[in-house]
């Protein structure tokens, strides 16, 4: 304790420091207000869309074709899609929940109807002898994408949970803003406040903080969590200023509302608030890697740029899989990438899901204990060299 | 013996500075060390404290051998700080910041860091930013950071830089009473004079090694030294053959052959042929330093 402390002095008395932390705090802390200004797809927009489908379905489809027996259900089936379209959007529109208050027998529940028309889709896959099924799945989602809007919908169902009608509600914002940290903006953070945190002692106060009794690898794990908790420190004031200014201006939503989550092959739907601090503590264990490779490089290179510059391509590695193997979900490069772990973009790999991911994320870390392990035998000189030790 | 250098070699490439390096300082001694720019004398501090490598050499602390390891270096620096350049103090923390910290690092917290500033008379300006400090009061700071880390080794390369006749004085005061607690230290310094008021024993660096050392506890001839121009120097009377006459300015007349009458008659002459001051003593730093890096004139 007795460094940290003047570590921590020298790291907040840094005027670049104190900028920086002031401009991440202004740009999370105002970020529902900015988001709010957008121009976003509304969810009752998107209703109108589908209803304005269905009706061309009856049009394209030729009559001949729904006078089988599976052709007259098909089309009781969109009849019954249809008037359930109009309904949610008139649900949507008038923006209580899941239902209209005193009209509940007429417009029933959101969620309920939901439920119906993600089961009749279900059943137009399964409608081989309808003649015109290629026609009729071409207006349709995909399956997969069916089953998870039923999920999304029993989530509703069981936890009463109310259909959010406004996609900028406190809590999908917060959502959104909890991704936006999470991507390559943690890395960019950690690359900027990490590129001098050697680099400055050792081309400006050299004499001063070279013969100090206490390892390079025990100043480096220092310094690492003294930008990680400043980092973090201002992250999370952020996101908490930033969610409870847009509580002020906008009172629909709920943390419990339900997002998609990959989970091996199949997603789950889990509330916003797990879903926040869940991401929010991976990007944390994924950013002290980040910022301790970052540190580290300033110690080997007293260059920002190339500091930055390499801590930023690392984000990039994980790309490098959509065009060569990565060999198995055990890559721990591939969770280099928070969000396409948790959106499931890397399925097609294998079973890539959040255990492996925090398996990686230590594998990551003893990879760059052992690395800077061996860097941290070398002697920096004052010229801006590493040396080995000879003798 | 608390401080052994035991065959100490290193270099820059195929360049070699210092070959074969021994030498031994028993506790509570004040050790200068002279040369020449470019000598050695820094990249010596540097090697003893491992802030370059070696390539050959053992530097022993109480017995101990200090090898090159991460375990043995971080224990070497308890043992031994290094004197901080003023230009490299921390610009936007106070004087008072700085001791606090080198304190707070070496002695976990313990040390009056007011008696500190006290003795080094910096109450006036300790306690703001150093990037209002002149190049006397950072230098002030500096040993004032040494006195608080509080080793049992000091290194004190160009200590004196930037001081003024009565700091110079207020710091050979301290190193003195400093070397009295125990300490080995060790001082590089271009202020030849200034180190035999209280160096202990004076290393000569020259042809990569340890050249010469003064012993100022070994009982000394005694010259008469004054300075005088060279075609001053060619009228004088015949002198003791042991004569020397150094850099066409510096001469040593050695008294042991000379009688009360001879020395005082030798003095005169000297007065006569324009050197100022006149004295009688030991060889001192300065006249050695002239005798091995400028040579002897006969």
């Amino acid at each position: 304790m007795r460094l940290f402390r003047w570590e921590t002095l020298k790291v907040v008395r840094d005027w670049k420091v104190r900028i920086l932390l002031a401009a991440l705090l202004l740009f999370v802390a105002t970020y529902s207000t900015l988001y709010q200004n957008r121009t976003i797809q509304l969810p009752v927009d998107e209703t109108i869309a589908q209803y304005t489908d269905t009706q061309n379905l009856f049009r394209a489809i030729p009559e001949a074709h729904f006078e089988t027996e599976t052709g007259q259900d098909i089309y009781d089936r969109l009849a019954r899609q249809q008037q359930i379209l109009g309904m949610q959007r008139f649900i949507l529109s008038e923006k209580e929940g899941n239902t209209v208050e005193g009209l509940e027998e007429i417009v029933s529940d959101y969620v309920d109807q939901g439920i119906e028309m993600a089961e009749n889709q279900l059943y137009f896959y399964k409608a081989d002898d309808f003649e015109s099924q290629e026609l009729l799945l071409s207006f349709m989602p995909s399956e997969a994408e069916i089953n998870n809007r039923l999920k999304f919908l029993n989530y509703l169902d069981e936890n009463d949970v109310a259909i959010d009608w406004n996609p900028m509600s406190p809590s999908l914002v917060l959502h959104a803003l909890v991704n936006i940290i999470a991507g390559v903006f943690i890395y960019i953070i950690a690359a900027i406040f990490g590129a001098d945190r050697f680099s400055r002692d050792q081309e400006n106060n050299w004499s001063i903080t070279q013969g100090l009794p206490y390892t390079w690898k025990f100043q480096w794990r220092q310094r690492t969590v003294i930008s990680w908790i400043l980092i973090w420190a201002t992250l999370i004031i952020g996101v908490l200023i930033s969610y409870f200014v847009s509580r002020l201006s906008t009172d629909t939503g709920t943390l419990m509302y339900p997002v998609q989550l990959y989970a091996g092959e199949n997603a789950i739907y889990i509330s916003i608030l797990q879903y926040v601090i869940m991401t929010l503590a991976l990007a944390m264990a994924l950013s002290y890697i980040i910022i301790k490779l970052s540190t580290g490089l300033s110690w080997v290179f007293r260059n920002i740029y190339l500091t930055i510059t390499i801590v930023v391509a690392i984000f990039f590695i994980p790309y490098i899989f959509t065009v060569v193997s990565p060999l198995g979900s055990w890559n721990p490069f591939l969770y280099l990438q928070l969000l396409p772990v948790l959106e499931g973009e890397w399925a097609e790999v294998g079973d890539v899901n959040i255990t492996k991911m925090l398996v990686a994320i230590v594998l990551l870390y003893i990879l760059i204990e052992i690395l800077f392990h061996f860097i941290f035998k070398l002697i920096p000189t004052r010229t801006g060299r590493l040396e080995r030790r000879k003798n | 013996m608390p401080l052994e250098i035991k065959d100490l070699s290193i270099s820059y490439g195929s360049h070699v500075v210092l070959e074969n390096i021994n030498f031994s300082i028993p506790d509570g001694n004040i050790i200068g060390l002279v040369a020449p720019n470019g000598t050695g004398k820094t990249t010596l501090f540097n090697a003893i404290i491992r802030f370059i490598p070696i390539n050959k050499g053992e530097i022993r602390v109480d017995g101990r051998n200090y090898r090159n390891t991460t375990k043995d270096v971080r224990a070497l620096h308890e043992k031994i700080t290094f004197f901080p350049d003023q230009a490299e103090l921390y610009e936007n923390f106070s004087g008072y910041e700085h001791i606090e910290m080198y304190r707070d690092i070496w002695k976990g917290g313990k040390g009056d860091i007011d008696a500190i500033v006290d003795r080094l008379d910096m109450a006036g300006y300790v306690r703001s930013k150093v990037s209002s400090y002149s190049l006397g009061m950072r230098q002030r700071l500096c040993f004032a950071m040494m006195m608080a880390a509080d080793t049992k080794i000091m290194f004190m390369d160009e200590i004196m830089n930037g001081l003024d006749p009565v700091n110079v004085e207020l710091v050979s005061r301290i190193l003195q009473e400093v070397k009295e607690e125990g300490k080995i230290i060790i001082v590089a310094s271009h202020l030849l004079e200034n180190l035999d008021d209280y160096a202990d024993q004076i290393y000569f660096l020259n042809n990569k090694d340890i050249y010469y050392t003064y012993d100022r506890k070994e009982a000394q001839d005694t010259y008469i030294k004054g300075n005088i121009a060279p075609d001053q120097y060619g009228s004088l009377d015949a002198l003791p053959e042991e004569t020397l006459y150094l850099n066409h300015q510096r001469i040593c007349i050695p008294t042991e052959s000379l009688t009360d009458a001879d020395m005082l008659k030798l003095m005169k002459s000297l007065q006569a042929a324009g050197s100022e001051s006149v004295i009688l003593g030991p060889l001192g730093t300065y006249e050695h330093y002239l005798r091995i890096y400028k040579g002897v004139e006969s």
